[in-house]
């Protein structure tokens, strides 16, 4: 096993409605609050990798579009990106 | 505590800094730093503040976030000062600031002027219209100035 692989013991206080939906999720799926707690945070790392990746794709774009139209469109995006809805 | 509100922020504004963006003055980087910043819902500090995001700043006041400073501006600015201000004023200048930034001192010069200049355009107004009124219309004007005090008075009391 690699050491970026290996297990660390940690301790993370939850909110307790959270800490509920995660017992129940487990329970659902027949696997520890643990497992389900390490699948919830991958999968949060990962949409948040997905997200930093269209935020400077859609940057991009912008910088090499010559076309208003898309260029609005690309603004309207990015602002939706970095100030929220 | 107050939060910094993003939502209603002039769409002007966003645009401004998005244009930037296009014009590459700032970088894809510091407006990512800005979004992770927002997310992660900052108090909002009391009276003004500034944040540093690399090639730019941000500006508010209390809640509402007010401008965007680019960072090339603001060092041309820099550069330039002692030749285009002269070395006296930016050492009055500093002598002034108490702790402030030489752009803050700047920034209330120029409110200041521009006060002035809006104050004494009203009076040149004002001057013009009392010197286009006939002999007539002026003691007519001073017969209403004398009942408006008068009227006001009954109105209140």
């Amino acid at each position: 096993m690699q050491a970026a692989d290996k297990s660390l013991r940690q301790s993370v206080s939850l909110p307790a409605r959270v800490a509920r939906r995660v017992k129940a999720l487990a329970r659902t799926r027949k696997t520890s609050a643990s497992r389900v707690i390490t699948e919830l945070i991958e999968s949060g790392l990962e949409a948040r990798e997905q997200q930093r990746r269209r935020f400077f794709e859609l940057a991009e774009r912008l910088t090499s579009s010559r076309d208003r139209d898309e260029q609005r469109q690309l603004k309207d995006d990015l602002a939706r990106l970095t100030f929220g809805a | 505590m107050p939060k910094i509100r993003w939502t209603d922020l002039p769409p002007a504004l966003r645009d401004h800094l998005l244009d930037r963006l296009r014009e590459r003055k700032i970088t894809a980087q510091d407006l990512y730093r800005l979004k992770l910043w927002r997310e992660s819902d900052p108090d909002a500090p009391d009276g003004e503040w500034y944040k540093d995001f690399g090639s730019f700043k941000v500006c508010g006041d209390g809640e509402y976030p007010k401008t965007f400073l680019l960072r090339a501006k603001l060092r041309k600015v820099r550069s330039s000062d002692a030749r285009a201000f002269g070395g006296s004023l930016l050492r009055r200048c500093d002598r002034v600031a108490r702790g402030a930034t030489r752009s803050k001192v700047f920034e209330e010069a120029l409110e200041g002027w521009l006060r002035n200049v809006r104050q004494r355009s009203l009076e040149d107004e004002v001057e013009r219209y009392y010197s286009s009124l006939s002999k007539a219309e002026r003691a007519e004007d001073s017969k209403w100035a004398g009942l408006a005090p008068r009227a006001l008075g009954e109105t209140w009391t």
